[in-house]
């Protein structure tokens, strides 16, 4: 539960802005998705593996949304989905997971982890953003 | 013949063998050069994100452990985190006594599992098999203490793929290490065996498993071993490898054909240096049969290891290896210039025994003899001191192009000290070290030829390097 | 006693072995220290470079009104290619043509086709890699060379940049060279495939049945994966039908998946050899009938531990009765290694 250590965002109170959370190692494709939603307005955190991932998780207030990519070093799409489905503060928070295998069986272990959405690599830039602001209701400038 | 004429005859000879021993290994160091470019070529690929496409062959890695409960959960967390698209885990539990089995049955939640094991390869006996609930790919064998080579063997009996890794319990790979590793065995069925670059992992940030920053040991006494390792690898493997004549891969990282391993009657539980005397049966037991294959050393694939840095520590593993060395070069001694031995006959078992093997007695008995002879006035001091520069002089041209190869290769050292510390390195290793070792590699052929049983030297584990984990 | 002129050639031999290899051994380091500066200095480049490029690629891909480009170095070619193709690989759909629009801006083709025949292979992969993206149908020809180039990595991104240049000709030239280049493994291979049209590879496949030896099949094999289910029953049905090397008649039947074929299946799940029997038993599992659990028991009892697993999983895959049924059935039959095997199988699955 929130400590005294850090303001305390009321969970009913909406985010001042719109914010995003980006976790992905390839800094190609980080650096894209990251440009990608700060011009569309959103506060965006990019982290580059699953360790700092879970660390902002414990930590920080929720964002918006969150879009993870599955292979990340540390702890993996799916472990960092887990935790934020565990966290009291982040649970509702919508995930998509980027992912280069879209198996059934790969789409089904992501749902179960508790992903929202899962996102074929390589990926549409404008399916994703629509996707964020569809499940996280509409966000964004 | 005069005692002065032996004496200096003497003095040719050893001048001779160590010209000869430098002018062997720097042929190998000419084939290493020669070969690195093409080398860097074959990963020129690698710039560009990995596709997997579904069709590569899945591997079983094999980890043996015995005494490891201060490391196996972080090693095995690590190896679960590396990137192949399939895969499965086989670790030994080799009748540890310490908490070894309760470690890995707390972190993974190992539940007993009815496998229909299957002996190919005749091991002591299996207690018990788990399978990690979370991690259906995690499987744990517990046997009877049997050794190394039997912990291996019972592995490779449960392995279900075609291709299996075997890897240190404490061996630290990268995320793209097996995927590298297995290159050379996906399109050529002939490459039976791979093996990968060893580097010193005690210098390195260790973070959760992984190597996360390279830097150079902090006491000489590991940066002396950074150098031999250099020089062990990028011109020792990287020279025998072309000629299909290499004949070590190292049982910290190699990968090896399941079917080939079993049908080569698995590793041999008689020996302590079970990872050569396996590879150099293979060699024998294929040229013998002029059997078409192919045992390759591919530079590119990373593991870290911890080296000893204590005395005691690297004595024993130095004594181990030498007895290795002697018995898997005995047991197949058939291969040494048979009219079929090929490369591995005729060149790399005669260069192993002839400067590896009996290696320390020449060099140990021509310094013995040199200052002998001086003392007692039958030899000028400037002979003797002309032998010592002749000798560190080729010794540190040696290293020094390994430390060349390294930095066409790995390139990891970037500041001027990183290098400056190798070279003060390589002179103290010719000013004492090599002697020492020189010394307990001589104990070990004494011990070998009494046939004293061996006992494998406790390794002391110090968990610090690991990093802490959070 | 002292020293004896004889001995004098030796201190001198030595010596000048000693010397001369310090000599040596100092000209390497200073070799070692130069290759490291070019290297630091050459890294700092490409830095700078990301650092003032990255923003404009990314804009490009997004679709963004295009800013004025800084001019492009020669040094900085290579540099450019990577970033351009990262970024193209990472994404789909509309950024493709706004990224071509920025190589074209750039010259990218050019710099491409200049860059072929460059030192470094890393180059020469990129620029193979850009023509394939960005190339026109005219460089068909130029990258169709590379095809047999020694490298297997540049061979292969030529193949890739082929299927897309032109996806039918691009079968047409690879499919000799499947056979041929045996330094290329079918999972790389399918890496390019995946581009190529199916249906070319299923019809050439299908066409060189007949022809190919049993070897050259077997490395081919893998390939039929790729196929679309009809066009893949086709060339199993006729592998199964024909083939007498027992790892083809194997390799064939892991692909067997129409009911269709179940008769061939029967057959050879009582082949002599076991990896025929392990790979039916496996078949029957996909697409056996339950008037087939009779004889997925009898291969429970298998001497071959393969087929006694294969046949377990099958029975286990659910067609052939429930988990119950089969626990129940494990109890009861009398062969050891079959109620061990069934065991096995069940808990596996237990999840």
């Amino acid at each position: 539960m929130p400590g005294g250590r850090r303001t305390v965002v009321p969970m009913t109170a909406p985010p001042p802005s719109p914010s995003i959370l980006v976790v992905e190692d390839d800094p190609t494709i980080a650096g894209l998705v990251g440009m990608l939603f700060r011009k569309e307005g959103f506060a965006t955190t990019v982290l580059r593996d699953g360790r700092a991932a879970l660390a902002h998780v414990a930590r920080e207030a929720p964002a918006s949304a969150a879009i993870l990519d599955v292979m990340l070093p540390y702890a993996d799409g799916l472990a960092v989905t887990q935790a934020i489905r565990a966290d009291a503060r982040w649970a509702g928070v919508p995930v998509v997971v980027l992912s280069a295998r879209t198996a059934p069986v790969d789409q089904e272990r992501a749902r179960q982890a508790g992903a929202s959405e899962v996102m074929a690599k390589p990926f549409h830039p404008q399916q994703l953003l629509a996707a964020v602001r569809r499940l996280s209701g509409g966000g964004g400038a | 013949m005069s005692v002065h004429a032996a004496l200096e005859a003497a003095q040719w000879f050893f001048l001779g063998y160590v010209v000869l021993l430098h002018l062997a290994y720097f042929a190998l160091d000419a084939i290493a050069l020669h070969v690195i470019g093409r080398e860097v070529e074959a990963t020129a690929g690698n710039v560009l994100p990995t596709a997997f496409s579904g069709l590569e062959p899945p591997i079983t890695l094999l980890v043996p452990a015995y005494n490891e409960e201060a490391t196996i959960a972080a090693s095995l967390w690590s190896l679960l985190q590396l990137e192949y698209p399939s895969f499965e885990i086989v670790v030994v539990n080799d009748g540890s006594r310490d908490r070894t089995l309760q470690v890995l049955v707390e972190e993974f939640g190992l539940e007993p599992f009815p496998e229909a094991y299957r002996i190919s390869i005749p091991t002591r006996p299996v207690r018990a098999i788990y399978r990690a609930a979370r991690f259906p790919t995690l499987r744990v064998i517990d046997k009877e203490n049997g050794g190394k080579a039997d912990a291996l063997n019972a592995a490779t009996n449960a392995a279900r793929c075609p291709l299996v890794c075997v890897v240190d319990a404490d061996s630290v790979l990268q995320r793209d290490s097996l995927q590298r590793i297995v290159r050379p065995l996906l399109g050529d069925p002939t490459v039976v065996a791979a093996g990968g670059t060893i580097r010193l992992a005690n210098g390195c940030r260790v973070s959760e498993g992984f190597v996360e920053k390279v830097d150079l040991p902090k006491s000489w006494l590991a940066r002396i071993q950074e150098v031999e390792y250099l020089r062990a690898f990028l011109f020792g493997r990287l020279g025998w490898s072309p000629m299909n004549a290499l004949l070590i891969i190292s049982g910290a990282f190699g990968v090896f054909r399941k079917q080939a391993l079993v049908e080569a009657g698995g590793y041999r539980t008689a020996t302590i240096g079970e990872d050569m005397e396996l590879v150099v049966r293979l060699h024998r037991q294929h040229r013998l049969a002029r059997r078409p294959y192919r045992i390759v050393y591919v530079p590119d694939p990373l593991c870290w290891t911890e080296a000893p840095e204590s005395l005691t520590v690297l004595r024993s593993q130095r004594i181990r290896w030498q007895r290795g060395l002697l018995e898997s070069l005995a047991a197949n001694r058939q291969l040494l210039f048979h009219r079929r031995g090929g490369a591995p006959g005729w060149l790399a078992f005669p260069v192993m025994l002839l400067f590896e093997a009996i290696g320390p007695v020449v060099e140990l008995s021509g310094w013995v003899l040199s200052v002998l002879a001086v003392l007692l006035g039958g030899l000028a001091w400037q002979a003797v001191a002309a032998l010592l520069v002749a000798a560190l002089g080729l010794s540190l041209l040696l290293s020094v192009s390994a430390l060349l190869l390294e930095e066409m290769s790995f390139h990891f050292y970037e500041r001027p000290r990183q290098s400056l510390a190798l070279l003060g390195a390589i002179a103290l290793e010719n000013l004492g070290y090599r002697q020492l070792t020189a010394w307990w590699r001589l104990l070990a052929i004494l011990q070998w030829a009494s046939r004293r049983k061996a006992r494998w030297g406790t390794m002391q584990r110090s968990a610090a390097w690991q990093g802490k984990k959070e | 006693m002292g020293t004896v002129p004889a001995s004098e050639l030796m201190v001198q031999v030595a010596l000048a072995i000693g010397l001369a290899s310090l000599v040596l051994a100092g000209g390497m380091v200073l070799r070692i220290l130069a290759m490291r500066r070019r290297r630091l200095r050459r890294q700092a480049r490409v830095d700078r470079f990301l650092e003032v490029w990255r923003p404009r690629v990314y804009e490009a891909a997004l679709g963004e009104p295009p800013q004025a480009l800084p001019p492009l170095a020669a040094e900085d070619d290579v540099t450019f290619l990577l970033l351009w193709n990262q970024v193209q690989e990472g994404l789909r759909g509309p950024p493709r043509a706004g990224l071509n629009k920025l190589a074209r801006t750039v010259g990218a083709r050019i710099i491409a086709l200049r860059r072929l025949d460059d030192a470094d292979p890393t180059a020469r992969l990129l620029s193979l890699r850009t023509l394939g993206h960005f190339g026109q149908v005219e460089d068909f020809e130029r990258v169709a060379g590379y095809l047999d180039d020694r490298s297997p990595p540049i061979a292969l991104a030529a193949a890739r940049a082929l299927a897309r240049l032109d996806p039918r000709r691009a079968a047409d030239a690879l499919w000799p060279r499947l056979l041929s280049r045996r330094d290329w493994s079918m999972a790389q291979v399918a890496t390019t495939f995946q581009e190529v049209e199916a249906a070319r590879i299923g019809e050439a496949l299908l066409q060189a049945l007949p022809t190919l030896s049993p070897p050259d099949l077997q490395r081919l094999l893998p390939l039929v994966s790729l196929l679309d289910d009809a066009r893949a029953d086709v060339v199993v049905a006729t592998l199964l039908a024909t083939a007498q090397d027992p790892d083809n008649l194997a390799g064939a039947l892991r692909h067997a998946r129409s009911p269709a074929l179940l008769d061939d299946v029967v057959r050879l799940a009582r082949h002599p050899e076991w990896p025929v029997r392990t790979q039916a038993a496996a078949a029957l599992g996909r697409l056996g009938d339950p008037s087939n659990r009779r004889l997925l028991i009898e291969l429970l009892s298998d001497p071959q531990w393969w087929v006694r697993y294969r046949a377990a999983q099958a029975l286990a895959a659910g067609r052939f009765g429930s988990r119950e049924a089969l626990g129940a059935l494990s109890e009861v039959l009398p062969d050891r290694f079959a109620r061990d095997m069934l065991a096995h199988v069940l808990a596996e699955g237990a999840r």
